[in-house]
């Protein structure tokens, strides 16, 4: 039975001029979607490259100098500050330090997400962590619009594809003259149709199919890599919704103009009502805190710090007694300067990280309201997963920014102990500093809340189906 | 006979449950986007204002020290809030709020909202401008996409055509019957949308400029009149004309901002950090480094220095050579930086003057640019602030330099200035982008969106001379 609807629609299908436009555009669409996430990507990848080619130049630079001056060929560079044998200069407190580049996910070129606005690179010193993002530079007008990526194209176009695909699915019929003849079939008409749809299904699935993945692979993406199924399925699932959606307004059996309005509608509550309304629901309950008052509070950590100063440093001799301490006004070296310095930076970045945490609690009580509202839509339910899959999420990002901080306290930990003892760097300890990473991977994401909502809500659009079509051959004979 | 059936046109809509349904839906998110507006302006003002007052407090009371390291502790300076962010957040949040002015450095403006929003936080944002941009268009779509193509369906354009209507006349009573409807609700809306005037730190100016505002909406929800009769003039059936209508509304909403976005970013490709960083460093490279007396250009400054006063030693200079350098360093880094910068802004043009290209496709995306650039919300406003901070910033240091230059002695690092001296530096006053500058900007799109107009209008009515009476 199945596969004679199969046969009919695809016939129907080729047949159909406006059926054959609407794949052709969701063709150029998909192609255009993966083109733009190839050039984000590959943008991304050689900004990477150029941080990375910086960096490596650096190091061997002073790695020649440590090599020259250990063979007395060289002496130590006389501003120790720009030295590159002195730990504070390479370890970094005001320049210095090691760039962690955050390599983009395999499925990246899918889905944006908030790739565009997250760094290609943190840099990391003995204090602490700082962006390199070239987002800094892009014009925000760019950044307001956001990328047409695949991820746009199936979150906000594909239902589209599939409300003009079935919203004339049963009230077609009718206007045709053909209802009456499928009505006196001996099949209940929840099946016919039910039929009917998840043959349309299988086609647009069959043909997304046909379409993406020869794209992916000629992009590169290996269709062995786990995420590629899944985005696929979620691709499938999320159409599916729209199907069921459809197929239910059609069994209200109203006409098509009706079918097609209520479907739009339909759309516009998922895709631009719920997700407007949310923000708005967000901001006022969860409003975000003030960056400038963060600063300002950062700034007057200051004024606590310089007033602990002293205190700090008796503590740092009391607790290293093995620490030489010069009498005021003698003149320090770098290394007794900043064992002082650090101890006093310690306490600081102590209070700014209650700074930080007290305001990424909020940000994050915003952040968790807003992802609620994925059990209210699909598109937010199919978009969430979607940039989990591709890695470029918040919560993605997020997970990169944790392995950064590891990394940091490795490569601060490294510095710390040489300027503790004042000794200077050395080829070797130029080997220990290549080992450290130079890249991290933004990992895709396992959450599958996303998969979960949506799941929830194909059920839901099955059960109003199921619910409909129980009382839709009298509605639709009515009619 | 025009306003016959202009009136005929009105009263059947009104007659018709969906002009409720879609109203009644329209004007209760425009309420609401008005109260989101309402809480986001007032909220954001407050925090401008006691940031900028904080910062100040901050710079008056900073440890007494010497001038050049107050010029290395900085300030700040907050992105103002426009009064008519109201009414079009526009980049608000995807431009920096907070920008730290120091000694030595142009810095980037930094955080932005966005960044610390959701992801979606990107998907839509309920303000008045989104529902007149976004979603207004959709409610004339909804009203009219049956106008022409439901009387063909039910024979009424035949019997119409038949008793010797013109087809112009035909056009401009739908149209304007049409006009009625979208003036019942865009009128009002742009009444309450005028509450943000009333608030403080509107101008006098912010009235022309949102009169400018409701004429630049007007055309656009014009265009959209004529776009929806002429698909419901061209199309077979009411199914046609909907579903035409709602791809036409997609592509020029959706789909042509964001591919005129990626098409941009390919043509003129903004630089990366590590590329924009090392332009940076080799220009600076080529100057005065104000805290490095070995360094060649500071050097050939020493000799030459030396050569204009007669002397043979700095030591002997009637200033101190200290400040006088560090001054010099100052001048050659902000040439150096603004010449980045002015690089940066030559790639943003080149980037908006594809944006302007892709407006022959959507007359939403010259709605933006206009609406944006008269809020005070568009990517020129916010570098007019940037260019005034930095304005600011050459001040402050200059201040600083300047006293360290003319009332110290040379090498004299312990003497230090405290809270008078400090109260006395100059202060950070922004004064906004003139509506003759904004006029001069908008008037290009102005110009555009009233073509747009014009010519779907033109087209419209070729639809109508070239009715098909019959389906």
């Amino acid at each position: 039975m199945f596969s004679i609807f199969i046969q009919q629609e695809f016939r129907q299908m080729t047949r159909s001029p406006l059926a054959a436009l609407l794949f052709l555009f969701l063709a150029l669409c998909l192609g255009f979607g993966i083109w733009n996430g190839r050039q984000a990507v590959a943008t991304r990848q050689t900004a990477i490259a150029k941080l990375l080619d910086k960096q490596q130049t650096d190091l061997l630079t002073g790695k020649s100098i440590a090599d020259s001056v250990a063979q007395g060929l060289k002496k130590t560079p006389a501003q120790w500050w720009r030295s590159p044998l002195n730990p504070v200069a390479v370890g970094g407190i005001w320049r210095g330090g090691r760039t962690l580049a955050v390599e983009p996910a395999p499925l990246a070129l899918l889905a944006t997400g908030s790739s565009d606005l997250a760094g290609e690179a943190q840099h990391v010193n003995i204090v602490r962590i700082a962006q390199r993002s070239s987002s800094d530079f892009e014009n925000p007008v760019n950044l307001l619009f956001g990328s047409f990526d695949v991820a746009f194209v199936v979150a906000f176009l594909l239902p589209l594809f599939v409300i003009a695909l079935t919203f004339r699915l049963v009230s077609g019929e009718r206007e045709q003259g053909t209802l009456a003849l499928l009505l006196s079939q001996p099949q209940p008409v929840r099946r016919l149709f039910t039929l009917k749809m998840l043959a349309r299904f299988a086609l647009l699935g069959g043909l997304v199919l046909l379409l993406l993945l020869p794209m992916l692979l000629a992009s590169g993406v290996s269709t062995e890599q786990a995420g590629v199924w899944q985005f696929v399925g979620l691709m499938l699932l999320y159409a599916l919704f729209w199907f069921l959606f459809a197929l239910a307004i059609n069994l209200l059996g109203k006409n098509s103009q009706f079918n097609a309005l209520a479907c739009v509608g339909g759309w516009l509550l998922f895709a631009v009502v719920v997700p407007s309304l949310a923000n708005l629901l967000a901001e006022r309950l969860h409003p975000l805190p003030s960056r400038a008052d963060y600063l300002n509070e950062m700034r007057d950590l200051e004024k606590t710090v310089e007033a602990k100063r002293a205190e700090l440093v008796d503590q740092l001799y009391r607790d290293h007694p093995q620490m030489p301490r010069k009498a005021e006004g003698q003149e320090k070296t770098w290394s007794e300067e900043y064992r002082e310095e650090m101890a006093v930076m310690d306490f600081e970045q102590g209070l700014r990280r209650e700074v930080e945490a007290r305001h990424d609690r909020a940000v994050e009580r915003q952040a968790d309201f807003l992802q609620s509202f994925a059990a209210w839509s699909p598109l937010l339910a199919a978009h969430e997963q979607m940039t989990e899959l591709a890695g470029t999420s918040r919560r993605a990002l997020q997970a990169s920014q944790t392995q950064v901080r590891a990394e940091q306290s490795k490569w601060a930990a490294f510095f710390r102990e040489k300027i503790d003892k004042g000794q200077d760097l050395t080829v070797a300890d130029y080997h220990a500093i290549e080992q450290f990473p130079a890249q991290i991977r933004a990992a895709a994401q396992n959450s599958s809340s996303g998969w979960l909502w949506l799941l929830a809500q194909c059920a839901v659009a099955a059960g109003v189906v199921f619910w409909i079509g129980r009382h839709s051959r009298s509605s639709l004979a009515i009619s | 006979m025009i306003f016959t059936i202009a009136n005929h046109e009105f009263r059947s809509m009104l007659r018709d449950r969906r002009f409720l349904l879609a109203a009644a839906l329209l004007s209760l998110l425009f309420v609401l986007s008005l109260l989101g507006a309402y809480q986001y302006h007032v909220s954001l003002q407050n925090q401008h204002a006691h940031a900028t007052q904080t910062a100040r407090q901050q710079w008056e009371t900073q440890k007494d020290k010497n001038p050049h390291s107050a010029a290395h502790y900085g300030t700040y300076a907050f992105k103002p809030v426009s009064p008519l962010t109201f009414f079009d957040r526009g980049l608000d949040a995807y431009t920096g709020n907070t920008l730290f002015l120091e000694a030595h450095k142009m810095n980037e403006a930094q955080h932005r909202t966005v960044a610390d929003r959701h992801d979606f936080a990107r998907l839509g944002n309920l303000t008045p401008a989104f529902v007149l941009s976004i979603l207004f268009p959709l409610f004339i779509i909804v009203l009219g996409f049956g106008t022409v193509a439901g009387e063909r369906e039910e024979g009424n354009l035949r019997l119409l055509m038949a008793q010797g209507l013109r087809p112009r006349d035909l056009f401009l009573g739908k149209s304007i019957g049409l006009w009625y409807a979208v003036l019942l609700l865009a009128v009002p809306f742009f009444a309450l949308g005028a509450v943000g005037l009333f608030l403080p730190g509107a101008r006098a100016e912010d009235w022309s400029r949102y009169l400018l505002t409701g004429l630049v909406y007007l055309l656009y929800l014009g265009c959209f009149v004529h776009l929806t009769l002429l698909i419901s003039a061209w199309a077979r059936g009411r199914n046609v004309a909907l579903v035409a209508s709602l791809g036409v509304w997609i592509f020029i909403c959706l789909i042509v901002p964001k591919a005129a976005v990626n098409l941009a970013r390919w043509q003129h490709p903004t630089p990366s950090w590590q590329s924009y960083r090392d332009g940076i460093e080799e220009d600076l490279e080529k100057g005065v480094d104000g805290h490095d007396p070995s360094d060649a250009y500071t050097e050939k400054l020493e000799k030459e220095t030396l050569k204009q006063y007669g002397v043979d030693s700095v030591q002997h200079l009637p200033f101190n050579w200290w400040g006088f350098m560090m001054q010099k360093g100052e001048e050659h880094e902000t040439f150096v930086f603004q010449k980045n910068k002015d690089k940066l802004l030559g790639i943003y043009d080149r980037q908006q003057k594809i944006h302007e290209a892709a407006s022959v496709l959507s007359p939403y995306l010259l709605t933006n640019i206009a609406s944006q650039r008269l809020a005070a919300t568009d990517v020129a406003t916010y570098f007019h602030f940037l260019a005034a901070a930095e304005r600011y910033r050459i001040q402050l240091v200059g201040e600083l330099n300047g006293d360290l230059t003319k009332n110290f002695k040379y090498d004299d690092w312990d003497t230090k200035r405290g809270k008078a001296f400090f109260a006395s530096n100059a202060r950070f006053d922004y004064q906004p982008l003139a509506f003759s500058e904004v006029q001069k900007n908008v008037g290009s799109a102005l110009l555009m969106l009233a073509l747009w107009w014009l010519a779907s209008g033109l087209l419209g009515l070729w639809a109508f001379r070239h009715l098909k009476v019959l389906g």
